[in-house]
C-alpha cells in the first residue's frame, strides 16, 4: 500500500453508529479508516498508534450519538484528535456528525442539534489560540433515515475534490451553452452529489438526495438481472432528462425543459463537454498523485 | 405520460374516476368483472391488496389490521383495466344459510384463493374444496346472461402466499401436493374435472405477486389473443427480445409477446417504471400546473387516444371517420419518418445497459406503457421503432374502444408495421 496515500478517518465511540452510517459506501482513492469505537480501541489511537493513525489524514469525522448525554468523554476524544491533528495533519477538516437526530421528537429537533453544536464549538473555540493553524469544522445533524446524511456526505466529497470552485464554474457554463435547467455531477460509486448548476430556482430541496436515490436502486435493479447500468433518457412532455457516465469517477444530469432541443444535440454536448472536463480534472489534480480526482 | 393526478388516485380506495375513460354507463356498470379474494384468516388477503394496488410498502404490511367484514374496492383509478376486488373476510362463514351469498357470486369472473404456505394448509385446502363445492352446486360458476345461455365460466385462481422462504424446489413440492389434494377432494363429489384451477406461488417480497396479478387479469381480458398476436407482431418487426404491455401504476402486465417471461426481465421492466415515474415526479413538480401552448400536431398530451374516448357516445356516427382520421395520422408520422423528424413527442424513456441491450419506454396512453427489451444493434434504428409502437398503439385503442359496442371484430388487428427489409 502506498504509505503516503491520504485518508478519511472516521471516528465516534461505539453505538454511535459508525457503522450504519457507512452504508453509504465509497470506493475513493482514498483510505478509509473506520477507527473501532470501543473505549480500548480509542485509547490505543491516541497512544500507541497516534502518529501512525493521524498521520496524511486529509478529513477527520467525528461522530457524536445525539442520544448519549454523557458528552464529556467525547469532546475529550475530540480534543485529542484535534491536538494529533493539528501535529501530524495540519491541513486536515474536521466534521462533526450529530448522529441518530431521528431518535429526537421532531418538534425539539432543531434546537438539540443547534445546542450541541454550539457545545461543540464552543469546547474547540479553547484551543484556538494554542494551535498554529485555524481549526477547519464543521457540523451537521444527521440520521440514517432521511436526507440530512446524504447532504453531509456530499458536503464532505466536495470538501475533498481540489478546486472545486473551478470546475464549479465550468458546469455552470456546461449548463448555459445546452440551454439546460439542470445539470448536477454526482460522485460514481456512491451517487453523492459533487457539484450542480441551476438555470432557475426549484421549490424541492432534496430532489438531488431523491434522484440519486432512484439511480443508485435501479442500478442495483440492473446488476440484478446481470445487465449492469450504462446510460438513461427520459423524455416527458416537462422535461428531458439524460444520465450518462462522465468523467472517470462521475455521472452527469443535464435536465433540458425545452423540447425544441433534439436529444441527439444534448447527447453531442455531453460527449463533448466529457473530454473537456477530463483535461480539466487532469488539470486541477496538478501533481498531487492522490488528489480525489473526479 | 406520467399523469400525476392518476398517481394520486391512486391512494384514494373507492374514489370515484373523474377520467371521461372511466365513464360510468349503466352498460359498463354490468360488465365491470369482480374478483373475489377468498381464504382463511390471516392468511394475507389484505396484504396482497395493498401490495399491488396501494403501493403499499411490503414491511409496512404487518401494520394492517384484520379485515372484519366484506369490502369493496374499486380498482379502476388505478388501473387501465376496469374491475372490482371484494374481500371477502377469513371468518365469516358463508355457507350458512342466512347468508346472501347470490349478490356476492353475482358477476364474479375470478375467485383467489389465497393458502398462507405457513399455516394451516390442511385447513386451508379443505376450505378451498368446500367453496368450490358450494358454488357449483348453486350454479354461481356460471356468469352471463342465463337465458340466452352465453355464460361464461368462473375462473380459480390459487395464490400459494408467504413462499418466500421456500426454494424453488420446495416451491414446486407444496404446489404439486397442495393440487394432488385439492383433486382427491373434489373427486367426493365428482368435481374434479369440472373446474380448471390455476396455482400460483407467491409472496409480497418479491415480484411473483404481481406477476400472478398479471395473469389472473389477463384472463379477464376478452381481447387477450388479439393483444398477444399485435405483440408478436411487433416483436417480429422491430426485432425486439421481450415486450411487456404494462398498466403502469399496478405494474401488473396487461400483455406479452409469447415468448416465455423472464422473471429478471419482468423485475427490470417493472423497476424501470417504478424509476421513470418517481424521477419525472421530481422534476415536473410546479410545471403541472401551466399550460404549455400546445400544437395540435405536436402529440405531447396523449390526444389521439383521449380523444376518441371522449367521444365514445357518438362513436358509432363518428365510426368512419375516426378510421380515416387514424389513416391520416399514419401517414402524417410516415411522411414525416421519411423526413427524418423527430417524431417521438410522446413520453418515452430510454435506458442502454452494458450488455449491449436497450430498455424502451413508449407511453400508450394514461394508463398503458410498452416497455421492451431490444439489442442496442437494433436500437440504432430508432424512427423505426418509434413508427411501429405509435401503430401499435393506435391499433390498441380501436380494440379496447370499439369492443365496447362489440365491433372489435371488424377492425380488431388491422395495423401496419414496418421492418427494416420492407423499408429497404
Amino acid at each position: 500500500m502506498n504509505p503516503t496515500k491520504r485518508k478519511i478517518l472516521l471516528i465516534g465511540r461505539s453505538g454511535s453508529g459508525k457503522t450504519s452510517m457507512r452504508s453509504i459506501s465509497w470506493e475513493f482513492n482514498f483510505k478509509f479508516m473506520d477507527c473501532g469505537g470501543q473505549d480500548s480501541y480509542l485509547e490505543n489511537f491516541f497512544g500507541s498508534q497516534r502518529d501512525r493513525v493521524f498521520r496524511n489524514v486529509e478529513v477527520l469525522i467525528y461522530v457524536f450519538d445525539v442520544t448519549r448525554k454523557d458528552t464529556e468523554k467525547d469532546l475529550n476524544y475530540l480534543e485529542s484528535s484535534v491536538f494529533a491533528l493539528s501535529e501530524f495533519s495540519p491541513e486536515s477538516k474536521i466534521f462533526c456528525l450529530i448522529h441518530k437526530v431521528d431518535l429526537i421528537p421532531e418538534e425539539e429537533r432543531e434546537n438539540v442539534i443547534e445546542s450541541y453544536k454550539e457545545e461543540i464549538m464552543k469546547f474547540l473555540s479553547k484551543f484556538s489560540e494554542i494551535l498554529e493553524n485555524p481549526l477547519k469544522v464543521t457540523c451537521f445533524g444527521t440520521s440514517i433515515w432521511n436526507e440530512t446524511l446524504f447532504l453531509a456526505w456530499s458536503k464532505i466529497v466536495y470538501s475533498l475534490i481540489p478546486k472545486i470552485q473551478l470546475l464549479e464554474e465550468h458546469l455552470h457554463s456546461f449548463c448555459q451553452i445546452c440551454d439546460a435547467e439542470e445539470v448536477v455531477l454526482f460522485e460514481r460509486s456512491t451517487f453523492l452529489v459533487i457539484s450542480a448548476s441551476s438555470s432557475k430556482t426549484y421549490q424541492d430541496i432534496h430532489r438531488f438526495e431523491k434522484i440519486s436515490k432512484f439511480i443508485k436502486h435501479f442500478k442495483l435493479s440492473c446488476n440484478k438481472a446481470h445487465s449492469p447500468f450504462q446510460s438513461m433518457e427520459i423524455r416527458n412532455r416537462f422535461f428531458t432528462a439524460f444520465v450518462d457516465s462522465f468523467t472517470a469517477n462521475s455521472y452527469i444530469l443535464v435536465i433540458i425543459s425545452d423540447p425544441q432541443i433534439e436529444n441527439a444535440a444534448i447527447s453531442l454536448n455531453i460527449q463533448v463537454a466529457r473530454n473537456h472536463f477530463e483535461n480539466l480534472v487532469q488539470k486541477t489534480r496538478g501533481n498531487d498523485d492522490n488528489a480525489l480526482v473526479i | 405520460m406520467v399523469d400525476l393526478d392518476a398517481f394520486d388516485n391512486l391512494y384514494g380506495e373507492t374514489k370515484q374516476s373523474e377520467n371521461p375513460f372511466r365513464q360510468q354507463s349503466e352498460f359498463e356498470e354490468e360488465k365491470t368483472p369482480k374478483i373475489l379474494l377468498m381464504g382463511l384468516k390471516k392468511s394475507g388477503k389484505t396484504s396482497i391488496k395493498h401490495v399491488v394496488f396501494y403501493k403499499m410498502p411490503p414491511n409496512k404490511t404487518i401494520e394492517l389490521e384484520s379485515t372484519p367484514t366484506l369490502v369493496q374496492s374499486d380498482i379502476s383509478n388505478s388501473s387501465f383495466i376496469k374491475f372490482q376486488i371484494w374481500e371477502f373476510p377469513g371468518q365469516l362463514d358463508f355457507f350458512d344459510s342466512t347468508f346472501d351469498s347470490i349478490g356476492i357470486f353475482d358477476n364474479c369472473q375470478t375467485i383467489i384463493y389465497v393458502i398462507d404456505s405457513q399455516e394451516e394448509v390442511p385447513e386451508s385446502v379443505s376450505n378451498l374444496a368446500k367453496t368450490i363445492h358450494h358454488i357449483h352446486k348453486n350454479n354461481y360458476h356460471k356468469i352471463g346472461n342465463k337465458q340466452d345461455e352465453k355464460t361464461i365460466e368462473m375462473n380459480f385462481e390459487v395464490f400459494i402466499h408467504k413462499v418466500e422462504r421456500l426454494t424453488d424446489e420446495g416451491k414446486n413440492d407444496l404446489q404439486n401436493d397442495i393440487e394432488q389434494r385439492v383433486l382427491e377432494l373434489l373427486s367426493e363429489n365428482n368435481l374434479e374435472n369440472e373446474f380448471e384451477i390455476r396455482y400460483y406461488c407467491t409472496s409480497i417480497y418479491d415480484y411473483s405477486i404481481f406477476q400472478a396479478f398479471s395473469k389472473v387479469i389477463q384472463r379477464l381480458i376478452p381481447q387477450y389473443a388479439t393483444l398477444e398476436n399485435l405483440l408478436d407482431q411487433l416483436v417480429k418487426n422491430s426485432k425486439i427480445e421481450k415486450v411487456f404491455l404494462f398498466d403502469v401504476l399496478s405494474r401488473i402486465y396487461v400483455a406479452t409477446d409469447s415468448s416465455p417471461v423472464e422473471d429478471d426481465v419482468y423485475e427490470l421492466c417493472s423497476e424501470f417504471i417504478t424509476m421513470i415515474f418517481d424521477f419525472s415526479n421530481v422534476y415536473s413538480v410546479g410545471k403541472i400546473q401551466t399550460n404549455k401552448p400546445i400544437k395540435s400536431q405536436d402529440s405531447w398530451i396523449s390526444n389521439t387516444f383521449d380523444n376518441d374516448i371522449n367521444n365514445e357516445i357518438d362513436l358509432e356516427i363518428d365510426l368512419d371517420q375516426n378510421i380515416q382520421k387514424n389513416q391520416s395520422n399514419s401517414n402524417n408520422t410516415n411522411k414525416s419518418n421519411k423526413s427524418s423528424q423527430v417524431i417521438n413527442e410522446r413520453n418515452s424513456a430510454v435506458v442502454k445497459l452494458q450488455t449491449k441491450n436497450v430498455l424502451y419506454f413508449y407511453e400508450v396512453n394514461d394508463y398503458l406503457s410498452l416497455v421492451c427489451l431490444i439489442p442496442e444493434k437494433d436500437f440504432d434504428f430508432q424512427g423505426l421503432i418509434v413508427y411501429n409502437f405509435e401503430n401499435f398503439r393506435q391499433a390498441i385503442s380501436q380494440i379496447f374502444k370499439l369492443d365496447h359496442i362489440n365491433l372489435f371484430k371488424r377492425f380488431g388487428s388491422k395495423f401496419d408495421l414496418v421492418n427494416r427489409e420492407k423499408l429497404k
